[in-house]
């Protein structure tokens, strides 16, 4: 469950942005839209428990984010929050699975290679396991970047415009994998993003910066 | 575990990268290994066969010369000296002399030396028999371990001398054949790559190579004796040890250089003096091997730095994961100390195999044996040099990983 009180956030020097509150219950999906300069990866990003607000809460699972210490702070983003980019980002010198593998190990968690197969069959990149992720299309790389971020069963899964760079018929599966998967696992949905095509595959929308 | 593993994974990602630092700082730290054990193993050769000797005496000429050909045998000798010239000196009964041995050289076999003296010379070494027993009579030899295992001489082999000091000296004499009748223990010192005799074979083989032309005179060398009959004899060197060093010694070696035609040399002033010259071009290259190693520490530098750039992106993407900036930190300290590691495994390795390559020659122009496989504790001392250089290098790349900005990186 995530929820949020009252966030806001000043730039130095500059105008102050005020975000609606978010109660996100377990499973639920959610998409957040907002137009370019409105803040939207900002939001992002004190929900991953990246940047501190300047003021208000975030909770995740019942735990203050900000009030956890920076290692602590760490340690349950890597357990509890996964975040999808716009460009896939990877371990460039290991293979997929090992990033798969370094996702468990960096959240504390132990290495489990059935699910890291399971994970890699289920989105169709089994074949890509031992490759190293520069080797895949882009397609692919985004879909082993949904691997990683469900391979510890997150709490929530926050996405930033994770279609933007891809076309229609591709923004669409994506999307529909991250509902389909996201469902599977359990963990909310928060998909951040500007992009008009998605927005009819959510029930639940947020809008910001209006 | 692992964390080390992801260090090397990623070093090898960019293999040139890796290389260009590899190859820069093997350099550097072969280098200084090799002249570290350079160092020691020349140093330690002349000053093991030093041998306790005091002064040498021999012809006029450089005293380094007298100095490297007498106590050494690596130089031409600077010519021969009447015997009767340095019998006060041999006096068992000399005020300041404690011993005096006399060498005459002009022969070899297969490149060593051999030696007429007396039994004080192995003494000087204490060289003892392996094999056999020392001399009875003229032609008889003793011949060193390095001769015995190169030569494969054995008790009772003869073989025939050749005139000079080198194998290029195709002038063989056709004299009677030396004989083995001892083979030496190894000493570690020049010793070992001697073949010794009494001066008298010596003295056979010259004459009677003198004296065959005009009188055809047999001679009976056999009963000489050194202080008696064979005055008329030169030697080449005599080897002086003094009872006590003090002024008295000093003003023998410079009424010897002023008074006489003779010529006294102190061994360890002259190798000293040697070392001094060779030191010159010994701190040139130190100098050099340092330059090197300092630049190859800056190409671990600037390659880290760059690839930080380059995995920016990447380093953010662990600290969402849920990596601490320490563990960041270490990944990159770890790269760095790992071609470290790398660096001086394959200069330590580089370096000796130079050192066996040229103990090839060394032993082939001199006869002196090195050990190219023997390490010295500088080496150790070069391991924390190097791994120091590492974590210099690597430090402000593993700080700039530590303090990895997540939201700016992953834009």
């Amino acid at each position: 469950m995530l929820s949020t009180n009252q966030l806001e956030y000043e730039y130095p020097g500059r105008i102050k942005i005020r975000f609606p509150d978010i109660n996100l219950n377990d499973g639920q999906h959610s998409l957040i839209i907002g137009k370019s300069g409105s803040g939207k990866t900002t939001l992002l990003y004190i929900l991953a428990g990246l940047l501190k607000p300047t003021n208000g809460v975030v909770t995740i699972d019942n735990q203050d984010l900000y009030q956890l210490s920076a290692s602590k702070l760490d340690a349950f983003r890597g357990s509890k929050i996964a975040v999808i980019f716009q460009q896939p980002i990877f371990i460039q010198a290991v293979s997929v699975f090992e990033n798969l593998s370094w996702a468990q190990r960096l959240a504390g968690t132990e290495v489990n290679k059935n699910r890291i197969q399971e994970l890699l069959h289920r989105l169709q990149i089994d074949q890509h396991a031992h490759h190293i992720p520069s080797r895949l299309s882009v397609g692919e790389q985004q879909r082993a970047s949904i691997a990683r971020a469900l391979v510890n069963k997150p709490t929530i899964v926050l996405a930033d415009e994770p279609t933007s760079a891809l076309d229609d018929s591709n923004a669409h599966e994506v999307i529909e994998l991250l509902h389909e998967q996201a469902k599977r696992e359990n963990s909310s949905l928060l998909v951040v993003t500007h992009d008009a095509r998605v927005k009819s595959l959510f029930d639940q929308q947020i809008t910001i910066g209006q | 575990m692992k964390m080390i593993k992801l260090s090397l994974q990623n070093l090898f990602f960019k293999p040139l990268n890796l290389m260009l630092s590899l190859v820069l700082f093997s350099l550097g730290i072969g280098l200084i290994s090799l002249l570290f054990n350079l160092n020691k193993q020349i140093t330690s050769k002349f000053e093991n066969n030093l041998a306790g000797i005091d002064l040498i005496i021999g012809a006029k000429g450089s005293p380094l010369q007298l100095v490297l050909n007498g106590l050494y045998h690596i130089d031409a000798p600077t010519g021969n000296i009447p015997l009767k010239d340095v019998l006060p000196f041999m006096n068992p009964k000399h005020p300041l002399i404690k011993k005096a041995v006399p060498l005459s050289l002009g022969d070899s076999y297969n490149g060593f030396r051999v030696v007429g003296t007396n039994l004080d010379f192995p003494a000087l070494y204490k060289a003892e028999l392996s094999n056999g027993n020392w001399w009875q009579m003229p032609m008889q030899t003793v011949i060193g371990s390095t001769v015995s295992t190169i030569t494969k001489l054995k008790i009772g082999d003869t073989f025939i001398s050749s005139h000079g000091l080198t194998t290029d000296d195709f002038n063989k004499h056709d004299h009677a054949p030396f004989v083995v009748v001892g083979i030496l223990k190894s000493t570690n010192t020049v010793c070992d790559q001697l073949i010794l005799t009494p001066p008298e074979s010596i003295w056979q083989v010259h004459e009677h190579a003198l004296k065959k032309d005009t009188t055809d005179q047999d001679h009976d060398h056999e009963e000489d004796q050194l202080t008696d009959t064979a005055i008329e004899h030169d030697i080449t060197t005599l080897l002086v040890q003094f009872k006590a060093k003090n002024i008295m010694t000093l003003n023998m070696q410079r009424s010897i250089n002023q008074n006489t035609q003779l010529q006294a040399a102190n061994p360890a002033i002259e190798i000293n003096r040697l070392f001094s010259m060779m030191g010159i071009g010994f701190d040139a290259l130190k100098l050099l091997a340092w330059v090197i190693a300092f630049v190859s520490g800056l190409s671990i530098f600037i390659s880290l730095f760059n690839s930080l750039k380059e995995r920016k992106q990447e380093l953010g993407l662990m600290r969402i994961l849920g990596a601490t900036p320490v563990k960041l930190f270490t990944l990159i300290l770890m790269e760095g100390i790992i071609i470290a590691c790398m660096g001086y495994i394959i200069g330590i390795f580089l370096s000796h195999f130079a050192l066996q390559l040229s103990a090839e020659n060394i032993f082939k122009a001199y006869k002196y044996k090195i050990a190219p496989w023997s390490f010295i504790p500088e080496e150790a001392w070069l391991w924390i040099g190097a791994i120091s250089i590492g974590i210099i290098a690597a430090i402000i790349p593993a700080v700039q990983a530590y303090r990895t900005d997540i939201a700016k990186s992953i834009k």
